[in-house]
């Protein structure tokens, strides 16, 4: 099914560089009706480059041409205009499918099957030895939770656990180009966060991802880059900070202060003329309040009939070479050793506890005048959604300020 | 939980060997009773550890599978136990047979699941499309149906008639209901897999894969196939052991036990006579052409003409008259059939069977219908029915079969029948008519009923295996009932095709086959136009109908000349010609026209709709 004449013509009028995933040059999708007449302008002229190793976002509301889009780049569609590249070929190769994942917007799984049975279904269609695919779907069923209704067919689960069995077909080939569409949709809020630390986890081992939603929270929490769709058309694309950032407005966060605290920091601020000022108390993100209770729960032991949370990520899916079946096996007797949920939390409590007690020498410098210690430059990383988190930066610049207006005495 | 199982049939084994072995220790002291004691013990607990381990280890697909074999045979025994108790031995057959049968099935799937094992794509495709078949209703539907009718058939056939005519009736029930309920479950299977994966968009997911759309054709063609093997593995293991079960119910006499063995449960190869001069037939046809151009040469053309001139209908009914004409023996008349080719015959011991259905153009003498026969020029005679004249008197209308010694059989394998049409008593017999198409044969046994039946499936898989490309090729473009009625015409026009040509013939006026393909097309023009401005629009209409059925026979496949049923119910043989046949046309050229249809379609379908 390659198709090297439609990659010839790719490559002469669509340069494709060799650091991109995906390239759309010019498309559209006009769905006809059985006059041919135009019914329906899906997708109308857009550009769009997903460059490799990415969380690129797309955006837009019911029927702003998401799905279509997708479904152009996986070849299900063919484009009434334009051209698509997808690692430089025809989305149609057969073989470039042997990189990619793929979540559809709902779940088009087999209901007589069951999830261990569905597995084995897509892993036999990437070619895989028995080996490879036995430990794998172990894996994968432990990663979303769901091996132990593993037996039981996909008609009896609910839609958040298809989703589970449906993200985890997308990972059987360990892809470097996933697409996600809707990836959360019909998800309870632990299932959710384990998507997006799913989605956290796999970028950061270089896999290109393309997640489509409406969802714009879950969209924010992991994207790199994003497209808003809107009537078929891109409206609007770049680096999600860019887009986001408020450049008129700085924010403060500290630790709980007193009264008197509050008023000296109005004080020190109006004293640098800066007096449109608010302290009000952050409130914690519901999603967040609620993990916290489920987590709760589940220490105390209360049991459940449903998808538990999902364990770490698949070791297989890394950059690279395939780990094979027995390193798999290796790997799962090491995650067991160590328990289910261990990977991110002790990192994010560490910097946590740190970057507290950096908080609070800041704020007894701000409001006594002492020097603060200056904080080591962050590295810009996607943290999981679901952690309490503290932006240090503006306190810092703040710092830097009155640092210039007082220099340290000698 | 691997661990723990493997510990559970470790311990079994061990629990096993170890009551065996004490047992033969103590059996070999001399201790029998207590031998026994052991054995029984050691028995009760392993039963226990078996059952103990099925519940635990349900999960397990083997312990699972193992576990329902078990419960099925522990059924089928308790059903046979409680009907043996009631004395309906017919039932405990039934019920053995059944499970044989549901034990073969279930056998056969598990060893397609461990063929369709490995990681290749086409084989995961065929394996989720059994899965489908078993698991999803439409298809459990006709297995069951197959299976239940295959059971009954022995018991609901005329208890009184012939043992014979049981078995060829049998035969011929089972097997054609086998054909048409898995006909029908490969057309539903088929078309419901594509269409309904394409509604629901599991499609989307497959094809998404590195799976081209070839191999997802051949992968769904190679799942039905091959399911398709195992039901007809299980019908024709269902109706070899009833057939086995009716054999051994008693026969009216010896002549019917003999008449099964030698007659049903036989592979016979047959042949047709020939007149001894091979002019003869040409010459009555020549004949009777000329009168017919005589009396009507609008219809069979001018004297001289060439004979293609003649229309195939006509020339059909032309051949018709003469062989009817051939087999046809006035009063004191004589005919003699030629058999020829039977050098193969002279080698097996078992007599030839001369096979004839004499029929008289008038009243009979009460029923019964006299003749002489010689054989190769000696007059044949057969206790019972020989008169003190020499004469045959038989059954009229009813087929009768001589046993002729193979020794007779010339040098050349040829071997010449003289039929004459007596005078019984003086009184004159009408003319004695044999049928043209089956009215006097020569059989003699080549082979055996098991493998003749064995041929017949094979068949009927061939058939099954161009239905499923069939129902996926439609499936491919069309939804499932339209796709289900185009395929279902196709299937009856098939099946019905030598029916269906005779009945057009007839129809409607149409072009002579002499005639070019252009000058068809003129003679059609001209002919639709004459009509319309006779205002015979009736007449218009059904060369209209003639014509677009004629088209549509011309494309769709014909399974009239390969029908294996009447010729193994009948004990012929099913010739290795037919075998070959079906393989290359059925299987081979018809499955991979239509497939090559379907991929075309299909390989630049797109297969997702407008979803904004």
């Amino acid at each position: 099914m390659s198709q090297p004449a439609i990659q010839q013509i790719d490559a002469e009028k669509t340069p494709v560089s060799q650091d991109m995933a995906v390239k759309c040059v010019g498309l559209s999708k006009v769905f006809k009706d059985f006059w041919l007449r135009s019914r329906v302008k899906a997708v109308n002229d857009i550009d769009l480059e997903i460059r490799k190793g990415e969380v690129f976002g797309l955006l837009g509301p019911n029927g702003s041409g998401k799905s279509t889009t997708i479904k152009l780049i996986l070849g299900l569609l063919h484009p009434t205009a334009g051209r698509i590249a997808v690692f430089g070929r025809h989305p149609r190769d057969v073989k470039n499918k042997q990189r990619i994942g793929y979540l559809p917007e709902e779940s088009y799984l087999y209901p007589f099957l069951n999830a261990y049975e569905t597995l084995e279904y897509y892993a036999r269609l990437f070619h895989q030895k028995r080996g490879i695919r036995k430990g794998r779907i172990e894996t994968l069923l432990e990663m979303v939770g769901l091996q132990h209704v593993a037996r039981r067919p996909i008609g009896e689960y609910s839609k958040g656990m298809q989703r589970k069995i449906g993200l985890a077909q997308a990972l059987i080939n360990d892809p470097d180009l996933l697409i996600l569409d809707e990836p959360t949709s019909g998800m309870d809020p632990i299932a959710t966060a384990d998507v997006k630390r799913v989605i956290v986890n796999l970028a950061e081992r270089g896999k290109t991802i393309l997640l489509c939603s409406h969802l714009l929270s879950d969209v924010e929490d992991v994207t790199d880059r994003v497209a808003i769709m809107y009537g078929g058309k891109v409206r609007r694309h770049g680096q999600i900070d860019d887009l986001l950032e408020q450049h008129d407005r700085t924010l403060i966060s500290t630790p709980a202060l007193d009264a008197q605290g509050e008023e000296r920091v109005i004080q020190a601020l109006e004293s640098q003329g800066i007096c449109d000022t608010a302290i009000t108390r952050p409130r914690q993100k519901l999603e967040t309040l609620f993990l916290n209770i489920v987590a709760e729960a589940q220490a105390a032991g209360a049991a459940t009939s449903g998808a538990q949370s999902g364990g770490k990520i698949a070791d297989f899916l890394a950059t690279g070479a395939d780990t094979g079946g027995d390193a798999v096996i290796e790997q799962l007797v090491t995650m067991r050793s160590k328990g289910s949920d261990v990977e991110h939390p002790s990192d994010t409590e560490l910097a946590r506890d740190e970057s507290k007690a950096h908080e609070e020498q800041v704020i007894g410098s701000l409001t006594s005048g002492a020097d603060a210690p200056v904080p080591e430059a962050s590295h810009p990383s996607r943290t999981p959604p679901p952690q309490e988190q503290t932006d240090t930066g503006l306190i810092d610049s703040l710092i830097q300020k009155k640092d210039k207006r007082d220099p340290p005495k000698p | 939980m691997r661990k723990s199982w493997k510990m559970w049939l470790i311990v079994l084994l061990a629990l096993v060997a170890l009551t065996e072995g004490v047992g033969l220790l103590l059996a070999a002291q001399g201790s029998d009773a207590l031998a026994q004691v052991v054995r029984s013990i050691g028995r009760i607990i392993a039963n226990a550890w078996v059952i103990y381990g099925l519940i635990v280890w349900r999960e397990e697909p083997w312990v699972r599978r193992f576990g329902v074999i078990l419960l099925g045979t522990a059924a089928a025994q308790l059903m046979a136990l409680i009907f043996w108790a009631l004395g309906w031995t017919d039932m405990v057959i039934a019920t053995a047979g059944a499970y044989a049968m549901a034990l073969i099935f279930y056998a056969g799937l598990w060893l397609i699941r461990i063929l369709l094992s490995p990681g290749v794509a086409m084989f995961g495709v065929a394996r989720t499309l059994i899965d489908e078949a078993i698991r999803m209703k439409i298809a459990l539907v006709f297995i069951v149906g197959v299976a239940i009718l295959i059971a009954v058939f022995p018991f609901i056939i005329d208890q009184d008639d012939f043992l014979k005519y049981r078995i060829t009736s049998f035969l011929t029930w089972s097997l054609m209901a086998t054909s048409v309920l898995l006909s029908l479950m490969t057309l539903f299977l088929s078309i419901g897999t594509i269409t309904k994966e394409q509604s629901q968009r599991q499609i989307f997911l497959t094809l998404t894969k590195p799976v081209n759309r070839a191999e997802y054709l051949v992968g769904k063609w190679l799942g039905i196939s091959l399911l398709n093997l195992l039901l007809l593995s299980v019908a024709g293991a269902g109706i070899y052991s009833f057939t086995m079960l009716l054999e051994a119910q008693p026969a009216r006499d010896n002549a019917d036990r003999l008449a099964v063995q030698s007659q049903v449960l036989v592979a016979r190869h047959w042949v047709e006579p020939t007149p001894p001069n091979p002019g003869e037939l040409q010459q009555m046809y020549d004949n009777l052409l000329e009168r017919a151009r005589d009396e009507d040469p609008e219809r069979y053309g001018k004297p001289g003409d060439p004979p293609e001139e003649v229309s195939l209908a006509d020339r059909a009914d032309l051949q018709q008259k003469v062989m009817l004409k051939w087999f046809s023996i006035p009063n004191q008349s004589t005919k003699t059939y030629r058999f020829s080719g039977l050098e193969n015959a002279k080698r097996f011991p078992q007599p030839l069977q001369l096979r004839f259905k004499p029929k008289l153009a008038g009243k009979s003498l009460d029923g019964f219908v006299f003749l002489r026969l010689r054989v190769n020029g000696r007059p044949y005679s057969k206790p019972g029915i020989t008169t003190a004249q020499g004469l045959l008197k038989l059954a009229e209308n009813n087929f009768h079969v001589m046993d002729i010694d193979p020794r007779v059989i010339d040098e050349r394998g040829g071997l010449s029948i003289e039929i004459t049409n007596p005078t019984p008593g003086g009184v004159r017999q009408p003319v004695l008519n044999f049928n043209p198409k089956d009215g006097v044969e020569l059989l003699y046994r080549v082979g055996e009923f098991e493998d003749n039946l064995l041929r017949t499936l094979c068949v009927i898989w061939m058939r099954l295996i161009f239905l499923a490309m069939l129902g996926l090729a439609a499936g491919t473009y069309l939804s499932f009932p339209v796709a289900s009625l185009v395929c279902m015409l196709i299937y009856f026009t098939a099946a019905g095709n030598a029916y269906l040509a005779e009945s057009l013939q007839h129809y409607a006026a149409f072009p002579k086959d002499s005639l070019p393909f252009l000058d068809k097309v003129l003679w059609l023009i001209a002919r639709a136009l004459g009509l319309f401005s006779e205002g015979k629009y009736y007449d218009l209409f059904k060369m209209l109908i003639k014509l677009i059925a004629s088209g549509f026979m011309l494309v769709a496949p014909s399974f009239g000349d390969l029908n294996p049923t009447p010729l193994v119910a009948d004990g012929r043989l099913v010739p290795m010609d037919m075998v070959t046949r079906a393989v290359l046309w059925s299987g081979g050229v018809w499955t991979g026209a239509v497939g090559l249809v379907g991929w075309l379609i299909f390989r630049g379908r797109e297969l997702a709709r407008v979803t904004v």
